[in-house]
């Protein structure tokens, strides 16, 4: 029989081995953990459906065939859309001569500051390309409207002594190409001479921040005159928050790129995920009878009891969590609208989600659909409205939703929630956030059912 | 031909698969079950179902305890192989031997009734094997399937009857042993 310390030691090594191993894997348990979730979601209607006879095989298929086409028809119609409100085209210069190609800047012909054209990535000039090498460049068109966009880039550049310039024309939704040169010139080769985008909806970030920029800058120009006599008549305000506000802007149109990507990847969630889940669901039985085949026979009735305690509570939890999901949102989606708060829907969705994050969460609701409502000419009523009304929906979560359908015993600490949601953002951003306090209650909940189960038997 | 009996053995397997069914293990599990007397009314089909919701076989040691007075139970064992010594430890300290089991026989079935307390102890008196049917699969059996739960009921209800008018003959005899005794020690005189 080994002695304690020594089991005490192996434990304490296996478990720092599996929490880093789980660490460096945090990457690819997302997609496990959210099917792990949907199993737990998609369980009863799949119980319910066998009970009205059908095989539990086919009603798990039927139910993934709907959920799929639920999840596939919304990812294209999200996609349809998001494809719709940026268009990214690339093009390259590539240098086919024996001397370094020096580029010395590129601007938009028409340099207007509501141009729809961006260049995407900001670039040190003079940029270089060594011989027989080429570089890509990102084009982006985020129209404010549907009017037909035209202009072109103007590229200078040198090869040994000689200076030339490139003149390559863009046009978007039904813009007219003006002009247009050859591709290649000399030993320079660009890819394209015109770039055309097809047809684009207005982008809904571009036109939030605008309006937030207009109507800021508008009210701080007309502060200007009181701060100026102490700080100075050189000191602009409003200008200082355009400035800054337009590299927010272009920040923030990175972020859409990341957000295209993130949709990518969400593509293969959707592939995933729904797998993963399919297999809980259909294997489940068989999967838990090998883990608990695995089981001493000292610990077998100990385990099979923790087991399904530990599964009917996180059922529970879960489920709890995402009616509650559900109806806040719902709760939100109407208010927003009935008070005629623009982008009400995917407004509403957020409040619901973040309802999951005690505490901050509602505030997060509130902030957001605070400034949507500023930023879209709500003005302050308009402000005092919304967060009245994401009061009584707090007021009927406390009072009606969480003590129906989120178990009690699932209560964790603010400050819990605080460090729980912190280091989620820490190791997964956004998703880390939404998900840490779930996962936190199902480690509480295991842990109880664990400590309660323990003490019923008498274990030598 | 020694190629020809090959093949005739490997035709004679092929129809022992196909008649069977499915592959030799679960075929025990499935005739152990139907020795059963709790699953007696159960159809084939009914039968299949339960084998899937059933764990192990588990293999036990000589000696090791499968399970302990006093423990909150999980379910029913059904005995594959092997000898078992179902043992009770009595308030005056003294254990006693309430049965031995072997092959097809069961034991814990009051714990799909209810999760009190184990009445006694099962401990392996050969290396054996078990089949083990829990409480909650049962519960969830009522969920999706009711008339099988309900002749499941139905057998554990018969079960546990027959255990009880056991006891109760069991009882009576031995009440009147004790008045037997009784009246011959009162005609003895020794007891006024």
């Amino acid at each position: 029989m080994m002695n304690w310390q020594v089991k005490v030691v192996l434990a304490l090594v296996a478990i720092v081995v599996g929490g880093w191993f789980v660490y460096e894997i945090r990457g690819i348990l997302t997609p496990f953990v959210l099917a792990f979730i949907l199993a737990y979601v998609l369980y009863p209607i799949i119980d319910w459906m066998e009970r009205r006879g059908l095989g539990r095989a086919w009603s798990t298929l039927l139910v993934f065939s709907l959920v799929f086409a639920g999840l596939g028809l919304g990812v294209f119609k999200a996609g349809d859309k998001l494809a719709g409100e940026t268009v990214d085209r690339v093009f390259t210069i590539a240098n086919t001569g024996d001397k370094p190609l020096i580029i010395h800047g590129m601007a938009w012909e028409d340099d207007a500051r509501d141009q729809p054209f961006v260049l995407r990535e900001e670039h040190r000039w003079p940029l270089e390309i060594a011989p027989m090498e080429e570089l890509a460049f990102l084009l982006r068109f985020v129209p404010k409207d549907q009017a037909p966009a035209a202009n072109a880039l103007l590229i200078a550049y040198s090869q040994g002594q000689d200076e030339h310039s490139q003149r390559i024309s863009v046009h978007g939704n039904g813009g007219v190409v003006v002009g247009g040169q050859a591709g290649r010139s000399g030993s320079v080769v660009f890819s394209r001479a015109d770039i055309g985008f097809g047809k684009a909806d207005p982008n809904v970030l571009v036109e939030i921040g605008d309006r937030i920029l207009a109507e800021t800058s508008t009210r701080a120009a007309k502060i200007e005159p009181m701060l100026q006599p102490y700080l100075g008549s050189d000191f602009r305000l409003a200008e200082l928050i355009r400035e800054h506000g337009e590299r927010l802007m272009r920040t923030m149109l990175g972020g859409t790129t990341l957000f295209i990507e993130g949709v990518i990847s969400g593509l293969t969630f959707v592939v995933i995920v729904p797998f993963v889940a399919f297999f809980f669901l259909k294997e489940g039985r068989r999967l838990t009878r090998c883990l608990m085949a695995l089981v001493p026979n000292a610990y077998f009735e100990l385990c099979l009891n923790l087991m399904y305690q530990a599964n009917r509570q996180i059922g529970n939890y879960i489920r709890g969590q995402i009616l509650a999901v559900l109806v806040v949102s719902v709760l939100a989606i109407s208010g927003l609208s009935i008070l005629g708060v623009y982008y009400a829907l995917p407004l509403g969705l957020l409040a619901g989600l973040a309802n999951v994050i005690p505490f901050l969460g509602p505030l997060i609701g509130i902030v957001c659909s605070s400034i949507v409502a500023l930023a879209t000419g709500g003005g302050l009523a308009m402000v005092a409205k919304v967060i009245v009304m994401f009061l009584v929906i707090q007021l009927i979560d406390n009072v009606l939703i969480q003590p129906t359908m989120v178990a009690k015993s699932v209560e964790l600490h603010p400050l819990v929630v605080l460090f729980v949601v912190m280091v989620g953002s820490q190791l997964m951003g956004i998703v880390g956030m939404l998900i840490a306090v779930p996962l936190t209650g199902i480690a509480k909940v295991s842990g109880q059912t664990i400590y309660e189960g323990v003490k019923q038997y008498r274990l030598e | 031909m020694p190629s020809d009996s090959f093949w005739r053995h490997v035709f004679r397997r092929l129809q022992e698969r196909v008649r069977s069914g499915r592959n030799d293990e679960e075929t025990t599990a499935f005739k152990l079950l139907q020795k059963v007397p709790i699953f007696q009314e159960l159809s084939g089909r009914e039968l299949h179902k339960i084998e899937e919701m059933l764990y192990g076989p588990r293999d036990w040691r000589a000696g090791e305890a499968i399970i302990n007075q006093g423990d909150p139970g999980m379910g029913m064992y059904i005995v594959a192989s092997g000898q078992i010594r179902i043992v009770q430890m009595g308030d005056d300290g003294f254990e006693k031997q309430l049965a031995t089991l072997t092959r097809g026989n069961f034991f814990g079935a009051q714990a799909l009734v209810d999760q009190s307390p184990r009445p006694a102890s099962a401990y392996a008196l050969q290396p054996c094997s078990l089949l083990v049917f829990c409480r909650p699969d049962l519960l969830e059996l009522i969920d999706i399937n009711l008339p099988l739960a309900l002749k499941i009921i139905e057998g554990l209800a018969q079960a546990i009857s027959t255990d009880l008018l056991e006891v109760i003959e069991k009882l009576s005899a031995q009440l009147r042993d004790s008045e037997r005794l009784l009246k011959g020690a009162r005609r003895a005189g020794s007891i006024q």
